[in-house]
């Protein structure tokens, strides 16, 4: 398998919860820039992109009406934006020059940018971007850490949240979505890639990713043996909830 | 009739169609446009981009609807609906002919939807066609074009300034009434125009025997080639102008029977009780898929159940491209015997 540093994070947690067996796998890594936005490039230079081409830092747009160059740097995904570990950390073999590692607090500012505002505030941005959800799943099918057989959203009895696209049914899909990735996101933005309504839904599992930093010192992918914290099980836990009768 | 309409007299013109009528037309909603309904601010997304996100199927089949409505002690009502009169404006030709083509499911001579009908009755569809096609649609080479009347009460012809009106019927004339009528020259010069954005689109794939060479290879290699990277979403068939599927489905907590979007895509969508699915594999999937709008479709009402639209092509999120696809399955074995 050929990797960047996101699919590196994904490989590894998957081996974690024993969905993988690295002994199978051979990783050829490969640092990376990030992925270019297309939906960028059109808001930029209008619908009829004819050809992209990329030529170091720079982009060759075709249109209709001609060509356009565009500074690559500027067109890339948001989560390539904040990427912090752009490199493979354990591919068997590495292709090309390390990058420097991205800045943690740059990964901070989406999730500030949320978490500064008010109760009211936040309900609206939420609902903003899960109400125009269409639950055509793209995002579940796209996140390497999505592999159930079963979704709950597919589950019918009993049904933990409404089918449709209707708001309380968007909406569940959204939080719990989100909360499924508690400790297991590798932040590599694929859902918002999927998505064909522009729906922006990283600044949740990011909120998680942070949490789980800060709370735990835990960041997933980062090697093929820590287990998740919310998954994690030792006999001598402080919280003895999963001890029957105490 | 033909008439001229002054650009800068379109939102008076929009603006005096809703004392009798809801008006949708596409407007800007994040990056993209969508039929939303007109208020006294809203702005026409007319060229760029030329289709809505999400397609105008919506307006007649909406992602959810209730069905029935359970009342106390088992009882059960039809859910209400009241369904005004509306004008659907700046649809594009390719979305037309998609409704124009569910019509034929969706009102049979002995199985009516009534949902579906009432909102087709009570709708006028005045279209914009395409003087400048799109980049990714095909809709010349599945046999529709960029200015097809479809079932269009109206179309207008960007004429730069002003726009030609064609009306198709008398409430698309009812639109447009006192607006002056267009002399010949005006009207040759838009036939140009319409003619000109046609020759423009490329072919983008031979239709010629490729319903047959879908059915022949039913069970070639093809359909795992082609469906290697699908991801098995709902983003082709959602956005599609013609998937039409749905599902229906009980909201206990709502006391509601729903319809809901459906997609062939999904891995729940064939699954039967017993846990055996016909479909098991995105392999199936995509074959259904491909089949159901170059075999079935023509099978069933000898068209094409493809517009051309190109929003498959365009929203994927792996890039599969449907012309590449079908490109590609015309390189496949086919024995004109075999062909009916
Ligand atoms: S990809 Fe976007 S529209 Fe589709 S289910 Fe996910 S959030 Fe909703
Ligand atoms: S496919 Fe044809 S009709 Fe549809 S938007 Fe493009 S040019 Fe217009
Ligand atoms: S949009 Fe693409 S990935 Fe999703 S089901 Fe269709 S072909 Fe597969
Ligand atoms: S199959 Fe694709 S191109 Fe054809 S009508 Fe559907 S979305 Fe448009
Ligand atoms: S079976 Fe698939 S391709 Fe056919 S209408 Fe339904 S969703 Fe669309």
């Amino acid at each position: 398998m050929v990797v960047r540093g996101c699919e590196n994070r994904s490989v590894n947690a998957l081996v974690v919860e024993k969905q993988k067996s690295r002994e199978n796998l051979f990783l050829i890594g490969v640092p990376c820039e990030g992925i270019l936005d297309w939906h960028k490039i059109v808001s930029e230079v209008g619908e009829a992109v004819t050809a992209v081409k990329e030529d170091g830092q720079n982009l060759m747009v075709e249109t209709r009406d001609g060509y356009q160059l565009l500074e690559r740097a500027d067109f890339l995904h948001d989560s390539c934006k904040r990427c912090i570990h752009p490199n493979p950390m354990s591919a068997d073999i590495l292709i090309g020059e390390p990058l420097p590692e991205g800045d943690p607090n740059l990964a901070r500012t989406t999730v500030e940018n949320f978490e500064t505002q008010t109760i009211e505030d936040r309900y609206a941005w939420f609902q903003k971007e899960a109400e125009r959800c269409i639950r055509c799943y793209a995002c579940r099918q796209a996140c390497p850490m999505c592999y159930c057989e079963e979704c709950f959203v597919d589950h019918i009895e009993p049904r933990w949240t409404e089918s449709g696209a209707t708001p309380a049914g968007m909406q569940g899909w959204h939080i719990v979505r989100a909360f499924h990735q508690t400790g297991r996101c590798t932040s590599c933005g694929a859902c918002e890639r999927a998505c064909p309504m522009d729906i922006k839904m990283t600044y949740l599992t990011e909120k998680l990713n942070h949490d789980m930093r800060d709370k735990y010192n835990f960041e997933a992918g980062l090697d093929a043996q820590s287990q998740p914290p919310f998954a994690a099980v030792t006999l001598d836990d402080k919280n003895r909830f999963t001890v029957r009768g105490e | 009739m033909n008439h001229i309409l002054e650009k800068h007299t379109l939102q008076d013109l929009l603006q005096s169609w809703r004392q009798d009528y809801d008006v949708y037309l596409p407007q800007k909603m994040e990056n993209f446009s969508h039929f939303m309904p007109l208020t006294e601010t809203s702005v026409l997304v007319d060229g760029d981009p030329h289709n809505t996100r999400i397609p105008p199927k919506a307006l007649f089949l909406p992602m959810n609807e209730a069905l029935v409505k359970f009342t106390r002690f088992g009882g059960y009502e039809d859910a209400k609906h009241e369904i005004q009169s509306r004008i659907v404006f700046g649809i594009r030709p390719c979305d037309a002919q998609a409704v124009q083509l569910l019509d034929t499911s969706f009102i049979q001579e002995d199985n009516i939807d009534p949902l579906w009908s009432e909102r087709r009755e009570k709708t006028i569809t005045i279209g914009l066609g395409c003087h400048e096609p799109c980049q990714t649609g095909f809709c010349t080479t599945v046999g529709y074009g960029p200015f097809d009347r479809a079932d269009l009460d109206a179309m207008l012809t960007d004429l730069g300034e002003t726009y030609l009106v064609e009306t198709f019927s008398e409430a698309g004339e009812g639109c447009f009434l006192g607006l002056p009528v267009a002399s010949e020259e005006i009207y040759n010069q838009a036939l140009d125009i319409q003619r000109s954005a046609h020759d423009q689109m490329p072919v983008a794939f031979e239709t010629e025997n490729l319903k047959g060479k879908l059915e022949q290879n039913f069970k070639s290699d093809y359909w795992d080639t082609v469906s290697q990277s699908c991801l098995g979403c709902g983003v082709c068939t959602f956005l599609c102008p013609t998937c039409f599927c749905f599902d229906i489905v009980d909201e206990t907590q709502r006391r509601e029977r729903v319809r809901n979007w459906d997609s062939c895509m999904f891995r729940t969508y064939s699954l039967e009780a017993s846990g055996h699915n016909p479909r098991p594999s995105r392999v199936e999937r995509t074959r259904q898929r491909l089949s159901h709008k170059y075999v079935y479709w023509l099978d069933q009402v000898n068209q094409i159940g493809c517009t051309g639209c190109g929003r498959c092509v365009r929203y994927c999120p792996v890039g599969l491209d449907i012309r590449a696809m079908l490109r590609q399955a015309q390189t496949l074995p086919f024995e004109v015997s075999h062909a009916a």
